[in-house]
């Protein structure tokens, strides 16, 4: 019993992640990640919507006939996403500012409605709500890791920012790594994001066939990529 | 037929659920996103005036404004800072629509000769990692603002022939703001001009 939600842990963290193999949600993954702080607010605002729709989509999957199937997810979507956007203008109203126009369009954001068809859709609720949380995270983990390898190469420090999440507190994680003035700054422009994504998905398609294989196999990046 | 009705209906009670569900966020998070926007007003507001005397409440000033140098036909508001009941500066809280993405909300500070105190983005919805060069706490763009008037800058971005630099990646943004921003100054001659301001005395009524 318990190994089943293991195996929708893990292969929400790492073995069918949405960004580094599904290629799925690259639009925020791009856009957002210019520093630590955004990816992960974008990431955990990505990942609370997630499991909501995930476990309630899951709750109603037996009331809803196929054809106006997506339709619903779309309204349930809609309705969790302006509320979250309510939530976080309320009370984190710079993350809400930093991060504009992406959390509506969360909306359209291909991993949630993705989980929602293949997932939710076909899951008891139990399920559904692991497997929302557990992509939700690991998009979040992929998002923080590209947003803090941009924001060290591109401005030298890591964590700036980081109080408008959590308060004064985080005022105190900002670290300096380097000066600010030898920053590269294409890794804060897009291509900064581009570029970051590829090699992450390189290192997990290395660690991936060196598991099932044992030895260096490199494979294409499965994915077709997405909105 | 009777499937089709069952199919819509299923879709309509949805759609009243979502309604229903942003309709009660709103509710309970109304009050808090107008503390909020009031909190940062207060703060904001206080910090326009660089250099300038006042002893007023500026915050218990606010007017309504209206004029098309301001960018459009809608009514802004004008806090006014004062020094022992002489008009001392000006603080105007107005919108460009000329942004790359939705409106631009501008809190600037003005001393009562028309030179510029201080430019400050409040709510702004341009590209992150481009337009939002904007917000002080991302670039000194706006500081280059300080101590402009009409007399000394033209306000223009340089690719226009001014006297502002734009960004790389994103000229939209610092051209919206700067033409905003001189427009306002070309107002500010009229209200600072004897009798200018008492053209305008409806109160704010509450923040928007």
């Amino acid at each position: 019993m318990i190994g089943k939600y293991l195996t929708i842990a893990k292969n929400g963290l790492w073995t069918s992640n949405t960004t580094l193999v599904q290629m799925l949600g690259l639009c925020p993954t791009l856009a957002v990640t210019n520093s630590a702080v955004n990816a992960l607010g974008m990431g955990l605002a990505t990942t609370a919507v997630l499991t909501v729709s995930n476990t309630l989509i899951s709750a109603v999957r037996k009331t809803l006939r196929p054809e106006i199937r997506i339709a619903v997810f779309v309204l349930i979507l809609a309705g969790l996403v302006t509320s979250l956007e309510l939530v976080m203008e309320a009370f984190v109203p710079d993350i809400y500012t930093a991060l504009g126009i992406f959390i509506p369009l969360i909306v359209t954001n291909c991993i949630i409605i993705g989980r929602a068809e293949s997932f939710a859709s076909r899951h008891p609720v139990g399920e559904s709500f692991t497997d929302g949380l557990f992509t939700g995270i690991g998009f979040s983990i992929v998002l923080f890791i590209i947003g803090s390898i941009r924001e060290i190469i591109g401005t030298g420090h890591w964590l700036a920012g980081f109080e408008q999440l959590i308060g004064e507190a985080g005022k105190s994680l900002e670290t300096v790594i380097f000066s600010s003035d030898a920053g590269v700054l294409i890794a804060i422009l897009p291509p900064g994001a581009f570029i970051t994504l590829g090699f992450l998905v390189a290192l997990h398609n290395v660690i991936e066939s060196k598991q099932k294989y044992g030895k260096k196999v490199i494979t294409e990046a499965g994915g077709h990529g997405c909105c | 037929m009777k499937e089709r009705i069952k199919s819509g209906l299923t879709l309509g009670v949805y759609a009243l659920l979502s309604v229903a569900l942003i309709g009660v966020t709103n509710q309970l998070t109304s009050g808090y996103i107008k503390e909020q926007a009031d909190r940062k007003l207060t703060a904001e507001l206080s910090a326009m005036l660089p250099g300038v005397a006042f002893n007023n409440n500026i915050a218990g000033t606010c007017r309504l404004v209206k004029d098309s140098r301001l960018g459009d036909d809608a009514f802004h508001e004008l806090y006014t800072a004062k020094k022992d009941d002489k008009v001392t500066g000006f603080i105007f809280h107005y919108y460009t629509h000329k942004g790359y993405s939705g409106d631009i909300e501008l809190l600037t500070g003005t001393d009562r000769d028309g030179t510029v105190r201080r430019v400050q983005v409040l709510k702004h919805q341009e590209t992150p990692g481009l337009g939002d060069q904007v917000e002080e706490s991302k670039s000194d763009w706006l500081k280059s603002f300080k101590d402009k008037n009409l007399g000394n800058a033209v306000f223009k971005v340089r690719k226009d022939g001014g006297d502002f630099d734009s960004f790389t990646g994103a000229t939209i943004t610092p051209r919206a703001i700067t033409e905003a921003v001189g427009g306002l100054l070309e107002f500010e001659k009229d209200l600072a001009a004897p009798g200018g301001l008492g053209k305008f005395e409806t109160p704010c009524g509450g923040r928007k």
